[in-house]
């Protein structure tokens, strides 16, 4: 019980780390079951519905059906099922447009508004907005390399590349082959991908050392003849054109920040 | 003038054809939601569901996505037909483009520009979300999740551990869904993803929280203007917190996660309350236009996330188990008919 207690606490918590928590939601929905009597039919059965949702899925039985028959490892989105934007939207609604006065109304939403950031503080980061680069999105570098590989005129196999790159570059080209994309960047740095295959442990191992070291060139250069890559591109700043021309490399040349090698 | 033509063709059959296809739903005598809104959100979700069917036949039958697009295309043309004559012979035309507002209508216009505009327009490019690079693999080899997206493989030349994550984004095609519509249209699949696909979806995420306002409060228009603010104040949380797909609703509102959890889920909890003051009473759980809500619903939940399907299912089975339980309570039998 215990043991189910605290998955259930670390499911909650994981809930909240990329958006509205739940703990917000949770107090909107307190709030809402104390003040049933006044709020409208719709409120009244969303109020409904979600405390059921909440007890079907935020129990000891419900926790060890769901998330190890159904949900696997993504329980936490069963949270989801209570609309926690709402929860907290009904909430503010109420306090500030419910109140007699202005000034009630305003005080409501600067409660609600130190409530949001109360539950979320220990989550803000930096602002996600930019403004885009060209039509497509994708970083000005990534299309300069694009436009490079394109002249290459050259048929491109098991490229190794820096992560950002890798990221990108198959948005704008899908000739281009890689030997790992960013997804499986994404499960080597979550370390969540199961396998019992030797010659796959083996593989993960090898892309996690090149991604984790650029600067190693020399690494680069044995994963690239262990996995016939014909095709490497370098950042400038872990450039060794010595080396790599040494290991039967062509510079072709430079687009934005990367070096591009090619071997026949 | 080329892009411009296909881009209108894609804004009707993205904006206008779904709400055709909800007129249809009007050939059933009881049905709720009668609402131009409504029928809009119904239709979408009856599209989406129809595409679902399709791509579990193309997916088992190794169709190409050339002849995929070409079946859905005359689909989409049997629908426009189809939804056009019913609402000749069945709906009023005028009633279903009459304004009643100018100025609701100006507001929602207006907050709809700023809404697309600060996601398609500024909400940074987050690498972790793949959907461009699976519409291209699509798009670039004709073929239908063959080729893993992330490095270009084929099926043979990948390792286990990378078939099992093809076969993931498999069973909820929703890449292969916007392929579709990049093959009609000819445009470069990141264009479409990210300029286009937010102006096609993000009414859709409107019309459900505006649907949500309207269900909440009634007859309180302050209330229902209000809750909707913020909502989308709300969403814009994530803009400045740790990022999480399944709330990026700025960031990547074409994701199929995001699409499911803030658009679908929401729309679907909407259908399973219904209109009316009390819980669904069991019979209405046999009426043809509810056990519809259920398919298309669970049908295009699947389709947007690999467990659509499980989470639709189980929010209709409580309602289900709720209105058994209100019976039980009542002390009728779950036979009976209440008179």
């Amino acid at each position: 019980m215990e043991a189910v207690y605290q998955l259930l606490k670390s499911e909650f918590r994981q809930f909240g780390t990329g958006g509205i928590s739940l703990v917000l939601a949770l107090t909107a929905l307190l709030f809402l079951m104390a003040e049933w009597k006044r709020l409208s039919r719709g409120c009244r059965m969303y109020t409904a519905y979600a405390a059921c949702m909440l007890v079907l899925v935020g129990n000891p039985f419900g926790y060890n059906d769901i998330s190890t028959f159904w949900m696997e490892t993504s329980y936490w989105k069963m949270f989801f099922l209570l609309l926690p934007a709402v929860a907290a939207a009904i909430l503010v609604t109420e306090l500030a447009v419910g109140t007699k006065h202005v000034w009630t109304g305003a005080l409501g939403v600067l409660v609600c508004a130190a409530l949001v950031a109360v539950s979320m503080s220990f989550q803000f980061t930096a602002p996600k907005l930019a403004v885009p680069e060209n039509a497509y999105h994708v970083e000005h570098e990534i299309a300069e390399l694009d436009d490079a590989l394109r002249e290459s005129g050259r048929s491109i196999q098991n490229m190794i590349a820096p992560r950002a790159v890798c990221a990108q570059i198959r948005e704008l080209d899908a000739s281009v082959n890689l030997l790992y994309g960013e997804d499986l960047i994404e499960r080597m740095i979550a370390q969540d991908t199961v396998t019992e295959d030797e010659t796959e442990k083996q593989f993960i191992s090898d892309c996690a050392s090149i991604v984790a070291v650029p600067a190693a060139v020399d690494n680069q250069i044995a994963m690239a003849e262990k996995y016939n890559s014909n095709c490497v591109i370098l950042e400038a700043d872990y450039d060794d054109q010595t080396l790599m021309e040494s290991a039967g490399y062509d510079c072709y040349g430079t687009a934005g920040s990367y070096v591009i090698y090619f071997r026949e | 003038m080329l892009t411009i033509l296909k881009t209108v063709i894609l804004a009707f059959v993205w904006l206008v054809l779904p709400i055709l296809t909800g007129c249809l739903f009007g050939l059933f005598p009881q049905r709720e939601y009668r609402k131009r809104r409504s029928a809009y959100l119904i239709g979408s979700l009856t599209i989406w569901a129809l595409f679902y069917g399709l791509a579990r036949i193309a997916l088992d039958g190794k169709w190409t996505l050339t002849k995929l697009t070409r079946v859905f295309c005359i689909l989409l043309i049997v629908l426009t037909i189809l939804s056009t004559g019913v609402i000749i012979y069945r709906w009023n035309i005028r009633a279903l483009i009459r304004i009643k507002s100018r100025a609701n209508l100006f507001i929602t216009v207006i907050a709809a520009l700023l809404v697309i505009v600060v996601a398609g327009g500024f909400a940074a490019n987050r690498t972790e979300e793949h959907t461009v690079e699976q519409v291209m693999t699509m798009y670039m080899t004709d073929s239908l999740y063959e080729y893993d997206a992330m490095t270009g493989k084929s099926r043979a030349d990948m390792m286990d551990f990378e078939k099992e994550t093809l076969d993931a984004q498999k069973a909820a095609p929703v890449a292969a869904y916007y392929a579709v519509y990049v093959r009609m249209s000819n445009l470069h699949p990141a264009k479409f993803v990210r300029i286009l696909l937010p102006v096609f979806l993000l009414p859709f995420y409107m019309a459900v929280y505006a649907a949500w306002a309207e269900y909440l409060f009634k007859h309180d228009t302050k209330k229902k203007w209000c809750f909707q603010i913020v909502v989308w104040l709300l969403y814009a949380v994530s803009l400045i917190a740790d990022w999480s797909v399944a709330f990026g609703l700025y960031q990547n509102c074409w994701n199929g996660e995001t699409l499911f959890f803030l658009g679908e889920l929401p729309l679907t909890v909407l259908l399973v309350l219904g209109e009316k003051k009390q819980l669904r009473e069991i019979e209405a759980f046999g009426q043809p236009y509810v056990i519809l809500y259920y398919v298309v619903s669970a049908a295009a939940g699947q389709l947007l996330y690999e467990k659509g399907f499980f989470f639709v299912t189980f929010v209709w089975g409580a309602a289900l188990a709720a209105a058994l339980i209100k019976r039980w309570r009542d002390g009728g039998s779950l036979s009976t008919v209440k008179k």
